[in-house]
């Protein structure tokens, strides 16, 4: 079917060229490059221990991810197909900061890759031979011959979260959003918890496709009751999340005995099912947007023909219709204009994004700073500094995620409004606010000095952990639910229950006053920053976004001018000439209708034919 | 140390004796009561942990009720009496006895109409030799899915700052460590007085048997992992050490029945094939089959007795003869299960400060108890609450083992482990203080006490020394003369033919 589809695609370009209109082609040339790529990402989440890696190497038939029953993943191994078995590292050029990256196994230009022995992917995937990421690698890419990856699956085995180290949660939230299917493992020894809940909420936020599997169903003697239990818990989420049980050591027992009962008991066949079932979807869906792009390129086509025709047929409607061309030539000159109704409506929303941002952004870190001084009032500053730090930041942060996700889903309306002004109103620009620039600016803002630790000797931390390992914007709200849930109640409550109950000293009372204040300034100071870098970050993906959807809109309105134009020059060539004239032209006009007509069946059969040719 | 107890006592019975007729002198009779109570020791976790296995396995009776959901939904309290009893303490202040029954073993407690939010805790009484000298509180989880249960363990075990906590010592069950276990081990940091915690804490790595999804190493692996935990320097400020422990190993071992054993043996006799194909899976290993004369349900109910990773370690166990009674099998799982090192360091490590962890609860009751007394009385009885507090040696090596576990004293690698073994953290005879071998002979032991007074004395008085080491190094070298004293007392009566009373 892809194939076809680009056949139906390049048919098209060669039509719009041919009729001059090098701005649909253009078009047209984008919607081939979305076809280029089929990838879809599978990515394997879920706490550590759970089974992950094992889930992985079962459902491939292949040892490429490190079990082990201590040492756990710490690298995300990213598995595609490849027609011989191969495994690269993925990571940043070294002259390049730690930043912001756009997600595991993302195309993106600036990462560097080595080829490595096959064999040796536990010593670079695993807290064993690269505890925390030492090695600071973004992925282990690994290419296996696998049928069911040959249709573009790609799998994400990635490092548990809620571990000792906050990092890999972070790596692993900040990735969510580039997977098309989430698979949330947890382990049939328990239902699932509060923290887990938590996450799978957050992560249909950032991926429309969830599933629950629950792996190591040999092992539990009451793994059906664990199953209900989550079956339940499940239902109080969103959107359906279906839930597969299974179990690796049973599929490997199987493979090795080749045994259809056992495979069957492993709960593996319908897991590979509905990886297939919903790559198939996603791919309909990738189609269905290719099928609108063409059915609107083709309808600018036909609309000049059919105008030309309608006067052909019938010469005496030409003055009628002539009117009507002009009519809807100031329409979309009254598009094209700068001082256009939709681009008024553009304006003044963004203007409202802009400034309701801001508003929103302040209260929240102006509640921020009082809270940290709060707390500061009632801890000793040197003794919970490193605690409080990171509290903070993660609080900023989530102040920061909490505002970009209302303003997220504000900018999908504006689209609409806009869309609105124009005749059709069908075609919707999706778009999205980009946070990388804000995430990385906040994540690369540090308190500035670290407050003197008043006990003897201890050195001071720097507070580096937490640095570089954003990614997503969304991550930010969901970091904070993971830290323990903690974010929504008041912060001294969170402080308190973080970094226990630590007494005032009476003889240090002095020496606390002075690091008390030098605390408070620092965490203002941290605020203040953090709010004036990341406002200016973010008001600069507001203003992207503007221009985004000025000259998406633009270009649409320029498209309709275009087609209008045509119509009109070729109405006028029509007025103009004799009888023979107009029939010889009556019968090109119906054969190129004719033509373009042909097209659209072909692009209605791409949207009947996609997903049953498929896979 | 009997002495700390004696002036805390008399201290409250001033206070009684002053605060006649008001309300607080019932609460201050409470206060007194609890230091002749047994220590109490909550356990606690996140959900699922084998919290009431562990109980059961530390009672030796299948008590507290288990089940694969979650399951402990109230603050249970199982304590020693001359019955069995169940009360239900309500929020409202009242109490009422509740009927129960007991099934397969456990124990069901009969709620009546009143709701599971209504029912502050539950006072389990039984009579069992085990609770003599424990009283064991079964929690609900942390990290519920239900967030009510899981405020319902925090507020028992880290209640806000002006109630001290219920129990004297906690025992924290994790599977593998998670961010939410350390939250909340930092969450029971006690207030201030002695500044406890990581003293009155142990980590344990529950349902150990799980490890590696029952391969047969999983205790192995377990140890491995508990001594990483071990050596953590987030953990260590929190616990006083992390052991791994394979709960229902325990449980199972301690309350082995003859009928369980001997189906094991039927089991053990199979052909190896037939029982290689049923350990596949929990479920085959539960399913109809022509092979084994068992019948499903006794299989299953073995399942859930053993585990698979029991089953997989006992059978070997009989099949090599090394398990040939129920009592041997028991022994063998039992040493297994870790539960035995847990037993000794609850009646050893904790029950030889309980009277150290009463007195400083106790204390911390009374003072917070005289804010609310008269006015005259708070202004007599403060000065003595802060005596006994800054004079009790006692408190002072608590505090000296704190700061230390903290990270809060400076000190050579060696010195560390010394200042712990020192104070009592590998037993308190004086070879086990000294890191001497048990059967050292005296002239040794008494001359290696006076080599570490020396030493400590002179890096207490050393120009160089923070404050907080020679705070440390005066503590301990008082610790250290006081054991030197103790040592030199029983040798003087091991001369002179005295009878075997013992000093202290």
């Amino acid at each position: 079917m892809h194939e076809q589809a680009f056949a139906v695609v390049d048919t098209a370009i060669t039509a719009a060229t041919a009729y001059q209109r090098e701005d649909l082609a253009d078009r047209l040339r984008l919607t081939r490059q979305q076809l280029d790529d089929p990838t879809v990402r599978v990515m394997v989440v879920g706490e550590f221990k759970q089974g992950k890696s094992s889930l992985v190497n079962a459902l491939l038939n292949a040892p490429v991810c490190p079990v082990d029953d201590d040492v756990a993943t710490s690298v995300p191994t990213v598995i595609r197909y490849a027609s011989e078995p191969q495994a690269h590292l993925v990571r940043r050029p070294e002259s390049d900061p730690p930043g912001v990256h756009g997600g595991i196994g993302a195309d993106d230009p600036t990462e560097v890759t080595d080829p490595i022995d096959f064999a040796s992917v536990p010593v670079y995937a695993s807290e064993l031979g690269n505890p925390g990421n030492e090695m600071a690698l973004l992925a282990v890419e690994i290419g296996l011959p696998r049928r069911i990856l040959a249709d573009g699956l790609v799998v994400v085995d990635t490092p548990g979260v809620g571990g000792l180290g906050s990092a890999h949660t972070a790596a692993t939230i900040a990735a969510l959003p580039s997977a098309d299917v989430i698979l949330f493992v947890s382990d049939a020894s328990q239902e699932m918890t509060r923290t887990e809940f938590e996450f799978l909420r957050a992560a249909q936020d950032v991926c429309p496709v969830t599933a629950f599997v629950m792996t190591k169903t040999d092992f539990y003697p009451d793994w059906q009751q664990i199953r209900d239990l989550n079956a339940n818990h499940l239902s109080r989420l969103a959107n359906p999340v279906p839930l597969f049980t299974t179990s690796a050591a049973l599929r490997m027992k199987a493979i090795e005995s080749n045994d259809a009962d056992l495979n069957q008991e492993s709960g593996y066949q319908n897991l590979i099912e509905f990886l297939l079932t919903t790559a198939t979807a996603i791919a309909q869906e990738a189609t269905a947007a290719v099928v609108a792009d063409l059915r609107s390129a083709v309808g600018h086509l036909k609309g000049t023909f059919e105008g030309e025709k309608q006067i052909l047929e019938d010469p005496s409607q030409g003055e009628r219709l002539m009117a009507e061309f002009t009519r809807a030539k100031e329409r979309t000159n009254a598009l094209r204009d700068q001082a256009a109704r939709w681009q008024v409506t553009l304006n003044d929303g963004v203007a409202d994004l802009t400034s309701d941002f801001d508003h929103r952004l302040r209260g929240r870190l102006r509640q921020t700073s009082i809270e940290a001084e709060a707390a500061l009032e009632e801890q000793v500053p040197g003794d919970i500094w490193d605690e409080f730090a990171e509290w903070l930041r993660r609080r900023v942060s989530h102040d920061l995620a909490q505002t970009y996700v209302e303003l997220a889903r504000r900018t999908d309306d504006l689209s609409q409004d806009v869309a609105d002004h124009f005749d059709d109103g069908q075609e919707i620009l999706q778009v999205r606010l980009d946070p990388t620039g804000a995430l990385s600016k906040a994540s690369a803002i540090a308190p500035r000095t670290t407050i003197e630790s008043i006990r003897a000797g201890a050195g001071t931390k720097a507070m580096t952990a937490m640095r570089g390992s954003y990614g997503g914007l969304l991550m930010f709200g969901m970091v904070a639910q993971m830290a323990g849930l903690a974010m929504l109640n008041p912060a001294t409550v969170v402080i308190g229950a973080l970094m226990g109950r630590k007494a005032v000293k009476d003889d240090r009372e002095r020496q606390m006053t002075v690091q008390r204040q030098q605390a408070k300034a620092t965490a203002r100071q941290f605020i203040d920053d953090t709010g004036f870098e990341v406002g200016k970050e973010m008001k600069d993906s507001l203003k992207a976004l503007h221009r985004q959807l000025r000259d998406y809109y633009q270009v649409r309105a320029e498209e309709m001018n275009r087609s209008i134009a045509a119509t009109m020059a070729a109405a006028k060539q029509i007025m103009a000439s004799n009888q023979q004239q107009r029939d010889s032209r009556l019968r090109d006009v119906k054969a190129e209708l004719g033509r373009l007509n042909g097209l659209l069946t072909q692009v209605d059969a791409l949207e009947t034919t996609s997903g049953t040719s498929d896979g | 140390m009997d002495e700390l107890v004696v002036q805390v006592r008399r201290l409250i019975d001033q206070a009684v004796e002053r605060c006649r007729g008001s309300v607080v002198e019932s609460q201050l009779l409470a206060v007194r009561q609890r230091l002749d109570e047994p220590l109490r020791v909550a356990i606690a976790g996140r959900v699922k942990a084998g919290k009431s296995t562990l109980l059961n396995a530390l009672v030796g009776e299948q008590l507290a009720p288990t089940d694969a959901g979650e399951c402990t939904k109230i603050v249970t309290w199982y304590q020693h009496g001359p019955t069995y009893r169940a009360t239900l303490e309500l929020v409202d202040g009242s109490t009422r006895q509740a009927p129960f029954s007991r099934e397969s073993g456990a124990i069901d407690i009969d709620l009546g109409d009143a709701a599971v939010a209504d029912v502050e805790r539950i006072v389990v009484e039984w009579p069992s030799q085990r609770l003599v000298d424990l009283t064991l509180i079964d929690t609900p989880g942390v990290a519920s899915i239900n967030t009510e249960l899981s405020q319902r363990a925090l507020r028992f075990l880290a209640p806000d700052d002006e109630s001290p906590m219920e129990a004297d010592a906690v025992v924290y069950l994790m599977r593998h460590m998670h961010a939410d276990d350390l939250s909340f081990l930092e969450s029971f940091h006690d207030d201030e007085l002695a500044n406890a915690s990581p003293v009155n804490a142990i980590g344990l790595l529950s349902r150990a048997d799980e490890v590696g999804v029952g391969r047969p190493n999983a205790m192995r692996v377990a140890e491995r992992i508990a001594t990483r935990y071990r050596s953590d320097p987030k953990l260590r400020k929190l616990c006083q050490t992390v052991r791994p422990i394979g709960g229902l190993l325990a449980e199972t071992a301690t309350t082995l029945t003859q009928d369980e054993f001997q189906a094991m043996e039927e089991l053990a006799a199979l052909d190896r094939k037939v029982i290689e194909a049923m350990m596949l899976s929990a479920d085959r290993f539960a399913a109809e089959s022509s092979d084994c004369d068992l019948p499903p349900l006794v299989r299953r109910h073995l399942l859930d007795r053993f585990g698979l990773y029991g089953v997989r370690v006992a059978l070997p166990m009989i099949r090599q003869g090394r398990a040939d009674s129920a009592g041997a099998l028991a022994e063998a799982l039992e040493a297994k299960s870790g539960i035995i090192g847990l037993r000794e360091d609850l009646l050893e490590r904790f029950a030889s400060r309980r009277d150290v962890l009463q007195a400083r609860s106790a204390l911390l009751a009374v003072r917070r108890l005289l804010a609310i007394a008269p006015p005259d009385v708070a202004r007599d009885l403060l000065p003595e609450v802060e005596r006994i507090r800054s004079g009790a040696h006692a408190f002072a090596e608590l505090q000296v083992l704190n700061d230390y576990r903290r990270g809060w004293l400076e000190f050579d690698e060696s010195d560390g482990p010394e200042l712990e073994r020192l104070l009592g953290g590998d037993g308190s005879e004086p070879t086990a203080r000294l890191g001497l071998p048990p059967e050292a002979d005296r002239a040794e032991v008494r001359a290696e006490l006076l080599r570490v007074i020396d030493k400590w004395r002179r890096k207490g008085e050393h120009p160089l020394s923070s404050r907080e080491v020679s705070n440390a190094a005066t503590v301990l070298v008082r610790t250290c003369e006081g054991t030197l004293a103790g040592f030199d007392e029983r040798e003087k009566e091991h001369r002179g033919g005295g009878t075997s009373t013992e000093a202290n």
